[in-house]
């Protein structure tokens, strides 16, 4: 039996200890007995009430990856937003990890292009919930509207079934493609993050 | 120069290991220090280890437990062993001041949690430590901290402490705690120039009014244009800031100035900063 421990205690980044994460989650699941109903209000706030908004929320200060502050901003990137679910999840006594992986976006818009210069995200985050034994991935990334407004199946989770970015949109279009898996962490390991993602990318 | 004596507090220990983010960047030292070591005002001195004890009186009993149950405690103990003994050596004119080699321990461990490579204080137990020892004497501490990101455990272990300045240079403009903490926004990308004039007006000139006894330099080289917290800086970059600091101290407080290595995984970048830096702070840069 892997040790949970680890996975339910907070960090700097998943500050799952922090009042506005545990205000958060509170009242969310206040009605809610059951851990998968649970699991997945807290999916749901997290893709929906922390807007997707790479151009507005990218950063390289430490402070800004915090669960408290990102739910404070009420809009992330993909990282941060599985940052807040992860702090949520564990606030509520479920384990959590984060994991990672560099994927291609075939939708990309023209703006993003144009400022990393490829479709290429490395570092590409979500997270995994420890559900009745086992590991889920949960992939809170895109909010509903956002999904909506470019045909992007939203991301719907039960709790049982890893949800991932998905291959196609609506109109079966390609979209995202998993290239390279980076694993999980216990911890956001901001430092090694920033390092590849100076590698890969000029303006960070 | 002959009024100067400069210690270098290193540990075989520190090198043949994977440690937690700045890997086994040590792996040519100390031989990358032979040329200094020849000086007849540097000395070499074994980091001795740390006793626990030390770790209990700025910690939370729970993260000292969690971090010598860690494969990087043995490490981290050495580096705290060898900056207390550089503390006490600098203050009691054995030396004037010195460079002490730094892993697994230093700027992100506050007193119940600790991160990013960071796993116990290093400046928390080096001032607890020296004051214990000299209980008479009310000393005060500049601490510089020049390394790519902000020094959040540091600024937790001495919020309150107005005996301890400590001026970080990270992501944000910040003045707190009776104005004896700041934090300093250099920039995503700056210049050596520029981050040079930024440490002249928040650091040297704040700690002119401040009058310290000793100041401590967590001097990481992640900076550097290609390291893993870049923002854009050079090699020279780093000799001139401990000029820059040393002439402070010289001025300030009879040159007592300690120096400890940080962040940053850059071999050559330590290589070749570290044996210059020993050159600026006996006489000879």
């Amino acid at each position: 039996m892997e040790k949970m421990t680890e996975y339910l205690r907070p960090t700097y980044f998943i500050d799952s200890d922090s009042p506005v994460v545990i205000n958060i989650s509170k009242k969310i699941t206040e009605n809610l007995n059951d851990i998968i109903e649970k699991a997945k209000a807290i999916f749901y706030w997290t893709r929906d009430q922390i807007k997707y908004n790479p151009y507005e929320s990218f950063s390289s200060r430490q402070k800004n990856y915090k669960a408290s502050k990102i739910i404070q901003a009420g809009k992330g990137w993909c990282v941060q937003k599985a940052c807040v679910l992860a702090a949520l999840a564990r606030s509520i006594n479920i384990p959590s990890k984060l994991h990672f992986a560099d994927i291609k976006n075939y939708k990309i818009s023209g703006k993003l292009k144009e400022i990393m210069g490829t479709n290429l995200f490395v570092f590409h985050g979500y997270t995994e919930l420890f559900l009745n034994g086992k590991w889920i991935k949960a992939t809170p990334a895109f909010n509903v509207e956002l999904s909506k407004k470019y045909n992007y199946i939203p991301a719907e989770f039960d709790g049982i079934n890893d949800i991932v970015l998905p291959k196609t949109t609506i109109n079966g279009e390609k979209f995202i493609e998993y290239v390279n898996d980076r694993g999980s962490y216990s911890d956001l390991p901001f430092k090694k993050m920033f390092k590849i993602l100076h590698q890969y990318y000029e303006f960070v | 120069m002959a009024n100067v004596k400069t210690g270098i507090f290193w540990n075989n220990i520190f090198k043949g290991s994977n440690w937690p983010i700045i890997g086994d960047k040590f792996i040519h030292f100390p031989e990358v220090l032979s040329e200094v070591l020849k000086f007849d005002n540097v000395v070499l001195y074994e980091s001795p280890k740390a006793p626990p004890d030390i770790l209990y009186q700025v910690h939370s009993e729970n993260l000292v437990k969690s971090f010598l149950s860690s494969w990087y405690a043995e490490g981290g103990l050495y580096t705290i062993g060898g900056f207390m003994s550089a503390l006490e050596k600098i203050w009691t004119n054995e030396i004037t001041n010195a460079l002490n080699f730094m892993v697994a321990v230093g700027h992100h461990a506050g007193k119940t949690s600790a991160w990013g490579g960071t796993y116990a204080s290093l400046t928390g137990p080096g001032i607890k430590n020296l004051r214990n020892k000299f209980p008479d004497k009310n000393f005060r501490f500049a601490i510089i901290d020049t390394d790519s990101h902000h020094a959040d455990g540091t600024r937790d272990m001495f919020l309150g402490d107005h005996d301890v300045l400590h001026v970080c240079f990270c992501d944000e403009n910040l003045a707190e705690d009776e104005n004896t903490k700041f934090c300093v926004d250099v920039g995503w990308r700056t210049s050596d120039d520029a981050y040079l004039d930024k440490v002249e007006k928040n650091f040297i000139l704040k700690v002119k009014d401040f009058k310290p006894d000793i100041i401590i330099h967590v001097l990481g080289h992640d900076t550097h244009y290609d390291d893993y917290g870049s923002r854009g800086l050079s090699e020279e970059f780093f000799l001139k800031l401990v000029k820059k600091v040393n002439k402070c101290a010289m001025e300030l407080c009879k040159g007592r100035y300690l120096i400890t290595s940080m962040g940053g995984d850059n071999i050559k970048v330590a290589d070749y900063i570290f044996p210059e830096i020993v050159k600026i702070l006996s006489g000879r840069g």
